[in-house]
């Protein structure tokens, strides 16, 4: 018997998008900008704490054009909270051996990811402008679900953020969020 | 996996069609073609054709029975996979010109570039049947050492983190 078999991919999950509204609010420094042109990941923290979102366990401006699968072990106490600003990408995370989560990324995109996990970021067409740009939480896990609790509720206090559960279309060894699911 | 490192005056011994070298200029994928390939010298001339790739993202097909051998004529890149099974074993191995490598289809598996503005894959590519790669694997690797007699090493992939 195939070990891949057994999935221990999700069948559904929880799709999270901020409104444009809220998403215009996040004006992009063009430091961050450049840094959305290049391949490799950047950080700074370039007027994040003029924007008007939770600073609770607030980290960085996280920009780059795509990313090859890493993993972040220097990370291994916490967990990612993203916020996509400026995206056309798609979010891949192996969730087990050879099995995929893949998440379409969109402006207003909020998703949640474990670093100690392979993942990868790739543009949806490789000769395409836009880059990525994100907003980025960094939440130690012990203390995840509250402080998760707490950002949600901030970013709540601007605009519209809206959470549903979507089935997944399932590929036998990856699972995707359909695209329209993102839509705010 | 199976690994042979040929030095890069290999590639020499394998002229690229003028039509080929031009698919690099519209590359969003992977790009095949089998242009000039039975005008090539033995072994070269029994490949299924050209591969050119800027990078490969994660891919698989899991119930392949098919298998693929490469060899890199242009290239600047890491081949990684993770074996399936209850604990990932995650192995790299680095692909430049002259690289010999077996890339299998079923397992989690790609190619990165080692510069994001970097080189792009050039190479040849037979297709076998899962069965029969050993086979396959001593005629193509027998031939090509036989061609460049000395000027090679046989290496593994390294355990990636």
């Amino acid at each position: 018997m195939k070990c891949y078999d057994h999935t221990p991919l999700p069948r559904r999950l929880r799709a999270i998008t901020l409104s444009p509204a809220v998403v215009h609010l996040m004006h992009i420094p063009a430091d961050v900008d450049e840094m959305s042109k290049i391949s490799d990941i950047d950080v700074c923290r370039t007027g994040l704490e003029q924007l008007p979102i939770p600073l609770v366990n607030l980290s960085d401006w996280i920009a780059c054009f795509q990313a090859a699968p890493h993993r972040d072990p220097d990370w291994k106490d916490c967990v990612f909270v993203t916020m996509a600003i400026s995206a056309e990408h798609t979010f891949e995370t192996m969730v087990a051996p050879g099995k995929v989560v893949a998440l379409p990324i969109v402006p207003g995109t909020l998703f949640v990811f474990d670093p100690l996990l392979l993942h990868w970021l790739k543009p949806k067409n490789p000769d395409q402008e836009t880059g990525f740009a994100a907003i980025q939480w960094s939440v130690n896990r012990s203390e995840f679900t509250g402080h998760y609790r707490s950002i949600r509720k901030g970013l709540s206090a601007l605009g519209n953020v809206h959470s549903r559960l979507v089935d997944l279309k399932d590929e036998g060894w990856r699972v995707s969020f359909p695209t329209e699911a993102l839509k705010p | 996996m199976k690994v042979i490192r040929f030095e890069s005056s290999f590639r020499d011994l394998i002229q690229i069609p003028a039509t080929v070298s031009q698919l690099e200029h519209e590359l969003s994928t992977c790009v095949f073609s089998s242009e000039g390939i039975a005008e090539l010298p033995e072994p070269f001339s029994s490949a299924e054709g050209w591969t050119l790739f800027s990078e490969i993202w994660p891919d698989r097909v899991p119930d392949t029975n098919e298998i693929e051998i490469h060899l890199a004529i242009y290239a600047d890149h890491s081949f990684e996979t993770i074996a399936d099974g209850q604990i990932a074993t995650h192995t790299s191995v680095g692909v430049f010109s002259g690289t010999l490598f077996v890339r299998d289809r079923a397992p989690l598996s790609w190619v990165r570039q080692h510069s994001p503005s970097g080189m792009i894959y050039v190479g040849l590519r037979w297709v076998v049947d899962r069965g029969d790669l050993d086979a396959e694997w001593t005629r193509l690797s027998n031939s090509l050492m036989a061609l460049a007699p000395g000027k090679y090493i046989k290496c593994s992939p390294m355990p990636a983190h």
